[in-house]
């Protein structure tokens, strides 16, 4: 029986995030060698992570901080913990000047799963494709709500799932490359997607 | 070498400038929400009716709260509730607040002909760094006409005359 040949490409790129000045929820949109947040935030364009930046990282009820010293120029021992494609965390900028972030890694495709608890996480798309959270996979559930964070104003939007029309409402906009939200879910679930870069 | 730092919301707070809550203005969500407003024949509000949070003062002191919303049109079983929208409470530490949800066809409350509220309702409010909370609590109620002044003289006027025909 004949049988179509299967390629495996493994696509690995860059992408620049930039940071404004306060609050920025971001994710890591590539998958690194090293997704420790000490490496993930070496490579600011021309090294210039400010001193001070934080990264906060969600635990399901609370923040952990870490605190980049330009001393160590790192986030010391801290900046072992990881942030993998498909989570997100906040990160402050300090200062009045944007910071750009240079993620370098492999773009995740295959039969990929993001699981996520009931109750509030920061979640983003495990593929680096800007788009709707629908349209990135993501099946809603009644009463599921997503937080999609507004860098300009530091407030949040709230979209929630409702059953009665089968949709977020209001109409959540598109989700970035490099940008996670949070995710209120009313049942722990997992958001699912299928990609390659052949198709 | 840098320990690392457990932040509990207190924290984050102390990065916030200004004090402030937010909550999610939607009266459906999941089984946490579930509060209809309906009209006199049960039918949902839908179009033609404003919603609006109040916050709850001292002495039952009604403050408004912006924005207000409409109600959704998509069809009649979701006619009974709001276009979400995110309510920020100005000049409020996160804690517990007490609010009261309003529907109206004018212009305003009071100078609506068809118009219903809430009960008061008590919910906790988080840091500003974590999303907003749901109207938790939140009871549904119904709109209904407004009696014209010159309806409630006549009740008046009825309800004179029967008590002095009981003194004869």
């Amino acid at each position: 029986m004949a049988q179509a040949n299967v390629f495996s490409v493994n696509a690995v790129g860059y992408v620049n995030t930039t940071l404004t000045p306060k609050f920025n929820l971001i994710a890591n949109p590539l998958n690194a060698a090293d997704n420790s947040i000490n490496a993930l935030f070496k490579n600011g364009v021309n090294g210039t992570i400010p001193n001070g930046l934080q990264v906060y990282k969600f635990n399901g009820t609370s923040f952990t901080t870490l605190t980049y010293d330009d001393l160590d120029g790192s986030f010391g021992t801290a900046g072992a913990a990881t942030l993998v494609p498909g989570e997100g965390a906040f990160v402050r900028v300090p200062g009045t000047a944007n910071v750009t972030i240079t993620f370098v890694g492999e773009v995740m495709q295959g039969d990929l799963k993001n699981a996520y608890p009931k109750g509030l996480s920061i979640r983003s798309s495990q593929v680096p494709q800007e788009g709707v959270i629908t349209a990135l996979g993501f099946k809603g559930l009644n009463g599921d709500q997503i937080f999609m964070y507004d860098t300009a104003g530091q407030k949040y939007v709230t979209s929630t799932y409702d059953d009665l029309d089968g949709a977020f409402a209001p109409a959540p906009r598109a989700l970035k490359v490099g940008e996670a939200l949070f995710l209120k879910a009313t049942a722990a679930g997992s958001w699912d997607r299928t990609f390659s870069v052949n198709n | 070498m840098k320990k690392l730092l457990i932040a509990i919301a207190a924290v984050m707070v102390s990065v916030a400038t200004y004090a402030q809550s937010a909550v999610v203005f939607n009266n459906r969500v999941g089984t946490e929400v579930d509060a209809k407003v309906s009209r006199a024949d049960g039918t949902g509000a839908g179009a033609g009716f404003t919603a609006q949070l109040y916050l709850v003062g001292g002495a039952g002191a009604l403050t408004p709260l912006t924005p207000n919303t409409t109600f959704r049109t998509s069809s009649a079983a979701a006619a009974f509730y709001v276009n979400g929208v995110d309510v920020i409470i100005p000049g409020m530490a996160p804690g517990p607040v007490t609010l009261r949800m309003r529907a109206y066809n004018g212009a305003d409350y009071n100078s609506s002909t068809i118009r219903g509220e809430s009960a008061n309702f008590t919910v906790t409010t988080q840091d500003p760094t974590l999303p907003g909370v749901n109207l938790v609590g939140l009871t549904g109620f119904s709109v209904l006409p407004v009696p014209e002044p010159a309806t409630l003289a006549l009740g008046a006027l009825g309800l004179g005359a029967l008590l002095i025909r009981r003194r004869k």
